[in-house]
């Protein structure tokens, strides 16, 4: 009886409240917001001065702009080249950076964090600003960045100019993956790198590869490394390097199929502020990846393919895609050729893994066995980075790292902003691909550690810590 | 210490990202392609911080608005709240956006934003349904006419600050976005607790 008048009085509680919103319907849901916010928060506005105009001021402020985000860097992080000793990514080539870079705030140790709660860490502002989101170079014009190996690699390759006027790339070499990277097939396990340490272009790749691949892989890689207009390669006015250009190709990011850390801002976020910086991440193992995209969650490599000439070249915005001259590729055929050879693309081999993705213990030593264990246990890091499907689990997870942070406060332009869901990235070849996270904001695998100790509250040892990164290295 | 760690830089950061910063962080980070073609210095590749273009004088526009419709319907809570948390948050929305507007047309006055004299058409409807209601129904509705509000100030600060030229006014937009942002919070934790469900509080 109690039950009932206490139900009936909630539901005329509910009545009224409907009432409410019903009458607050009428304004707000007419059909007519007064003042909504403007078109170019979302669409990308016309140039208002000629392009030499722009480029001088561009010119201008470019050294300022360099040296903020290398403050920011400095401030953030520890960016000095100490390679670990005896470890090189997967090439040979390149040696693979030691230790935890982000730093600490003043009164913080490591320790104390992990002891702290995320809401005494935000009320105290502990939390390392480098494991909040990275702004980009310049991130109110955004865009792609390229990295100077891969610039003069394609300006002498192709006579084609990847270099902005407005930006440079702002990390250091050695804390950028191996290049050019290593390619291995997973049609021909048997060859092992058919780089042949050269980077692939549209000049060299026919004679790279014919006789290794079949006719309508080689039409994709064909056009993997085709370039086309792109927002700030094109040529319209509206662009950022210096002459009228033929554009980007897919490989000019993804170089050798892995990735040179170019890196662009998020399609899928308004307004500009507000989008997050994406670091290239590698196309090695896309078979075995279900879903595309760090925000869209699209379903193939198909899909992703079509889609990202909307997308990573012209930022989510087709408008400005259709005027710079988009280039739509022919679904059966063209991205079905594309799509086909980025699936032929293995990750490096990892001698010590066994066929479920396990540690092989008579291989392995201790220590890495150590790491495996905390990866799957206290470490949480196998609830979704499943080592029998790749690393992955194919679903996007929010970390809510926000508890941590102050929300809206800005750096170099950038909001900080909750990122919300990101889909699982593998850890299969991991040591060839800093820097880490989706925006590149962690520089080793000691920081990524101390990241998710941090925001899944692990509390781990430093003995804990250490195995987990020699176990990352095996993987 | 390093020589950055010394820098302005370090203060913004050390100081929770109030800007303190000088020289002409505008035109370091803005795109000069969105510049009005009648800035001073703009052909000597140094565009001079007092330049302003069309998006800031819209933004000065609808911030204002926002922030008089603020004030106004916080006052309007004041009389007419029941609940005490209610109250509270018109409380804090008539003091942060009585401060925050003044502010706002002290930097954005020369630009001339042709401001109306009441509030915008919007707002005007919303506090005719506001005089109407009552009780529970006016705090739950209130709430939830400041949460859009708020999400829309966001909007409009991180907009003006994605496209906006004027140096003066981008650093009020990042001394307030922080602020709104904490306002938004707080609508919604007040919204959650009105309508006994979770609401979109994070």
């Amino acid at each position: 009886m109690m039950q009932n008048v206490a139900a009936g009085s909630r539901s005329l509680w509910r009545a009224r409240l409907l009432a409410g919103f019903v009458a607050m319907g009428v304004t707000a849901g007419g059909g007519t917001v007064a003042d909504p916010l403007p078109p170019d928060a979302t669409y990308r506005p016309l140039p208002t001065l000629p392009l030499d105009v722009v480029r001088r001021n561009d010119e201008g402020a470019k050294p300022a702009v360099q040296r903020r985000q290398q403050n920011l860097l400095n401030e953030r992080y520890d960016l000095a080249d100490r390679p670990m000793q005896g470890v090189k990514m997967s090439g040979g080539r390149k040696g693979v950076q030691d230790g935890v870079r982000v730093k600490l705030r003043s009164g913080a140790t490591w320790e104390s964090l992990a002891n702290m709660t995320p809401e005494e860490i935000k009320a105290k502002d502990l939390f390392p600003a480098g494991f909040l989101p990275l702004p980009h170079v310049k991130h109110l014009t955004g865009g792609q960045v390229f990295p100077e190996n891969q610039i003069k690699a394609i300006g002498d390759a192709e006579d084609r100019n990847l270099k902005r006027f407005d930006v440079d790339f702002d990390l250091p070499d050695h804390l950028t993956p191996e290049f050019p990277a290593p390619i291995f097939l997973s049609n021909r396990p048997d060859l092992g790198d058919v780089s042949g340490g050269k980077l692939l272009t549209i000049r060299n790749y026919y004679a790279m590869m014919v006789g290794i691949l079949t006719p309508v892989q080689i039409e994709g890689l064909r056009l993997l490394l085709t370039p086309f207009p792109q927002e700030e390669f094109n040529q319209t006015e509206d662009r950022k390097v210096a002459e009228q250009s033929d554009g980007v190709a897919c490989l000019d990011c993804h170089q050798n199929f892995h990735s040179n850390a170019a890196f662009h801002l998020t399609p899928d976020v308004r307004p500009q502020t507000a989008r997050f910086r994406l670091d290239t991440t590698s196309l090695r193992g896309m078979f075995n990846q279900q879903i595309h995209g760090s925000k869209r969650s699209l379903r193939s490599v198909e899909d992703f393919t079509e889609f990202e000439q909307r997308t990573a070249y012209f930022n989510g915005d087709h408008v400005s895609a259709t005027r710079k001259g988009v280039h739509l590729p022919d679904r059966p055929n063209q991205v079905a050729m594309m799509a086909q050879m980025q699936n032929m693309i293995d990750f490096p081999p990892a001698p010590k893994l066994d066929p479920m993705g396990r540690l092989d213990p008579t291989k392995a030593s201790a220590k890495e066995l150590a790491g495996e264990k905390i990866f799957m246990e206290k470490g949480k890091c196998a609830a979704c980075h499943i080592p029998q499907e790749s690393f992955l689990d194919h679903q996007m997870h929010d970390l809510k790292l926000e508890r941590f942070y102050k929300q809206g406060l800005v750096f170099n332009d950038q909001v900080a902003m909750p990122d919300g869901p990101i889909k699982t990235f593998t850890l299969r070849g991991i040591k060839d691909s800093p820097p880490y996270l989706h925006d590149g904001r962690l520089m080793t695998l000691a920081d990524t550690v101390e990241f998710f100790n941090l925001v899944l509250g692990l509390k781990l040892t430093a003995d804990e810590k250490d195995s987990l990164v020699a176990y990352m290295l095996t993987l | 210490m390093s020589r950055t760690s010394r820098s302005g830089w370090s203060t913004l950061v050390l100081a929770g990202g109030v800007l303190l910063a000088s020289g002409s962080f505008a035109q370091e980070g803005a795109n000069p392609a969105g510049m009005s073609p009648d800035t001073p210095g703009k052909e000597m590749a140094k565009p001079i911080p007092e330049g302003s273009n069309n998006q800031d004088k819209l933004f000065v526009r609808q911030a204002a608005l926002g922030g008089r419709a603020e004030v106004e319907l916080g006052k309007l809570a004041q009389k007419k709240a029941t609940d005490p948390a209610v109250r509270e948050f018109a409380d804090r929305m008539v003091a942060a956006h009585t401060q925050s507007n003044e502010q706002l047309l002290k930097l954005g006055r020369s630009l001339n934003p042709d401001l109306p004299k009441d509030l915008d058409p919007e707002h005007q409807a919303i506090r005719n349904e506001l005089n109407k209601a009552a009780g529970q129904t006016f705090d739950l509705a209130y709430i939830a006419a400041q949460i859009l509000d708020h999400q829309r100030t966001a909007n409009l600060l991180q907009w003006h600050l994605s496209t906006g030229q004027n140096e003066a006014l981008r650093k009020y937009s990042i001394q307030t976005l922080p602020e709104v942002m904490a306002h938004l919070e707080h609508a919604k934790e007040r919204y959650a607790v009105l309508t006994q469900g979770a609401g979109s509080k994070r």
